[in-house]
């Protein structure tokens, strides 16, 4: 187990160490001068020039890279072009929306997507199963976005339940809340129903297991059968999943910080690409490959949580 | 105490049980006999009330006079582990692998018997020392994949135990056991019997075993019951021509001798148990019974004393 704790930590720096350099690479060794991409065709030669010494351009590529690094570890990631303050106060003001956002619609998928699917595998090949299958799909078919607009109209625009766009920050925790019912739900809808599809063929795997068996031998009600025997088995593909849906729904902010105005990361990175904001593009690409990176660790250590016979054999 | 009266378990095709009746009284140890098909296990399901959604059960069952054909799920919920218990074949793959033992054993009391965590792991360890495993109280906290076959099937054997069930139902308990261990688990569910005066039905192909096991017999073939009896008198003088098939098909020192001149082959009952479906409407061992006449294909043989054959009277 310490072992396997071991490997598990070292190909988890590993990995990061690897995303840093492509993402370094992508932002600076490819093709076309960024001092260019930022001032654009009309800018002079001696604006490029000295925007070239700001950046650092002139040095080496190593030098650049162990520069950004050694500030990225320490937090530091530079100054942002656009905003003219440092990444780092632009990433720790938006990132508690952003990671809201993204463990809200965690949870609400996971509820939704676990109650749904054992739902459809107790109910297998009868009504139910056949109506949370068909439902499952429509979710998968539609995308995210459409269905956000289709949430506003109907729970802003029509019924005034909810507001339509905008965040008013956490000093006024009922409106943030209410701010954040839509986004979340229009994450989660769609991630649930893959999620729901994998539990429902997952619980059925295990439902025709001797153990199984075994549990209805020994007089136990179906649904403690259900939520005490086979769920937990079941749960180690339905974590797999989890942890892949958990980088989707923090790139999905993207998409959705900017349907609903939310001033998150997702918002960021659409701005400071607009803007030609290096340094503020690289630190959020970073941070969102090491967010997927982090996330995969936790389902390796959960595994661990959830199977004994892992523990045996790492 | 469980009664059947013409029991019979549908199942799409066929009957996979026909019209079986019998009784089961505290203390009996009854063996069920035959070969993989001939509707053991099904006729073991059925007295859990466990048979398959698509099968159909009739006839009459009562358990401690209650009649349980026709009950529904709850009705058999209250029953099974309580009185009514069973154990499984594969004691590798019946076990949830991500519980521990104790656990598993301790699971059935809390929820049937209302006992609270500490006095249910009292009674799981008493339970471990009873069914003969050592060092119970470490075996309380492994895992399954920590543990030997043998040691699972006497974990499965004090899980059946555990709400102290009238009659317990053992599906093949030994066959995936080595010998040695598969002996010491067939004497333990002797003894276990016989202290607790619990119903045993001991269902296994292993005529050697059946033997030891128990005092009565009943050797079933195409979902009849075909011959039953004292387990000493039907496996020493089979009558029922099926019977006298599987007992020759067996090696004993008597038939290896006999077959040695023609490269020591084993005498064997020709053909195989065919499908549900095709069973013969009459006796269901016509077509690889050696001493057929015509009427037994089309016509079902009666009951004549302990056997369903039309040729019971001559002592075929």
């Amino acid at each position: 187990m310490g072992y396997f704790l071991f490997r598990r930590t070292i190909s988890f720096v590993l990995t990061l160490l690897a995303v840093s350099v492509v993402v370094f690479a992508v932002m600076n060794i490819l093709p076309g001068d960024p001092a260019l991409s930022i001032l654009g065709l009309d800018a002079t030669e001696d604006a490029l020039a000295a925007l070239r010494e700001e950046l650092g351009l002139n040095e080496p590529v190593l030098s650049r890279y162990l520069a950004w690094i050694a500030g990225a570890v320490q937090g530091d990631f530079g100054i942002s072009q656009s905003f003219r303050v440092p990444v780092s106060e632009l990433i720790a003001e938006r990132l508690p929306l952003t990671v809201s956002l993204a463990i809200s619609g965690m949870v609400v998928t996971v509820i939704l997507a676990v109650a749904l699917g054992v739902a459809a595998a107790a109910n297998h090949g009868k009504a139910g199963d056949w109506g949370i299958m068909f439902l499952s799909q429509l979710g998968i078919a539609v995308p995210a976005f459409w269905l956000s607009i289709l949430l506003v109209l109907l729970f802003a625009v029509k019924l005034r339940w909810l507001p339509p766009g905008g965040f008013p920050g956490w000093s006024e925790p009922a409106a943030a809340v209410r701010s954040l019912i839509l986004p979340t739900v229009a994450l989660a809808l769609v991630q649930s129903a893959v999620l729901a599809r994998v539990t429902r063929s997952s619980a059925l795997e295990v439902m025709r297991l001797d153990y199984i068996r075994t549990a209805r031998a020994m007089g136990f009600s179906r649904r403690r059968v259900l939520w005490r025997h086979v769920l937990p088995n079941a749960l180690i593909p339905i974590v797999t999943i989890v942890g892949l849906q958990f980088a989707a729904l923090v790139t999905g902010t993207i998409v959705i910080e900017n349907v609903f105005y939310l001033p998150g990361l997702g918002r960021l990175i659409f701005q400071s690409i607009a803007n030609r904001d290096l340094p503020t593009v690289q630190a959020l690409v970073m941070l969102f490959a090491a967010i997927v990176v982090t996330a995969n660790f936790i389902v390796d250590l959960l595994y661990l949580a959830i199977d004994p016979r892992l523990k045996a054999r790492s | 105490m469980i009664e059947a009266a013409g029991l019979t378990v549908e199942l799409g095709a066929g009957q996979a049980v026909r019209e079986a009746s019998f009784v089961i009284a505290p203390g009996d140890r009854i063996g069920i006999v035959g070969e993989s098909g001939c509707g053991k296990t099904m006729l073991g399901l059925a007295l859990m009330g466990m048979v398959p959604d698509a099968g159909r059960v009739s006839g009459s069952l009562t358990v401690d006079g209650t009649q349980m054909v026709g009950a529904g799920e709850a009705t058999w919920q209250r029953l099974r582990a309580r009185r009514v218990a069973m154990i499984f074949q594969e004691p590798m793959a019946a076990l949830n692998p991500i519980k521990r033992v104790g656990e598993t054993v301790m699971e059935p009391m809390m929820v049937h018997l209302g006992l609270g965590r500490d006095a249910a792991r009292a009674r799981a360890l008493e339970l471990f020392r009873e069914v003969g495993i050592p060092d119970p109280e470490a075996r309380l906290r492994q895992f399954p994949h920590e543990i030997s076959g043998g040691q699972r099937q006497r974990v499965l054997i004090a899980l059946a135990l555990a709400c102290d069930p009238g009659v317990l139902i053992a599906d093949e308990p030994t066959t995936a056991l080595d010998a040695n261990v598969a002996l010491r688990v067939t004497q333990l569910l002797v003894g276990l019997a016989e202290r607790r005066t619990m119903g045993l039905v001991f269902i296994s192909h292993d005529l050697a075993a059946v033997a030891r096991a128990t005092e009565r017999v009943m050797v079933m073939y195409g979902g009849d019951i075909v011959e039953r009896g004292a387990t000493g008198e039907v496996l020493v003088r089979p009558r029922h021509p099926y019977t006298q098939g599987l007992l020759s098909a067996r090696p004993s020192p008597g038939n290896m001798r006999a077959t040695a001149g023609r490269r020591g082959r084993l005498p064997t009952i020709p053909g195989s148990v065919p499908p549900l479906a095709e069973l013969a409407p009459g006796c269901r061992f016509s077509g690889r019974c050696p001493v057929e006449l015509d009427v037994c294909r089309g016509e079902r043989p009666p009951l004549r004393g302990t056997m369903i054959c039309h040729r019971a009277e001559e002592g075929a």
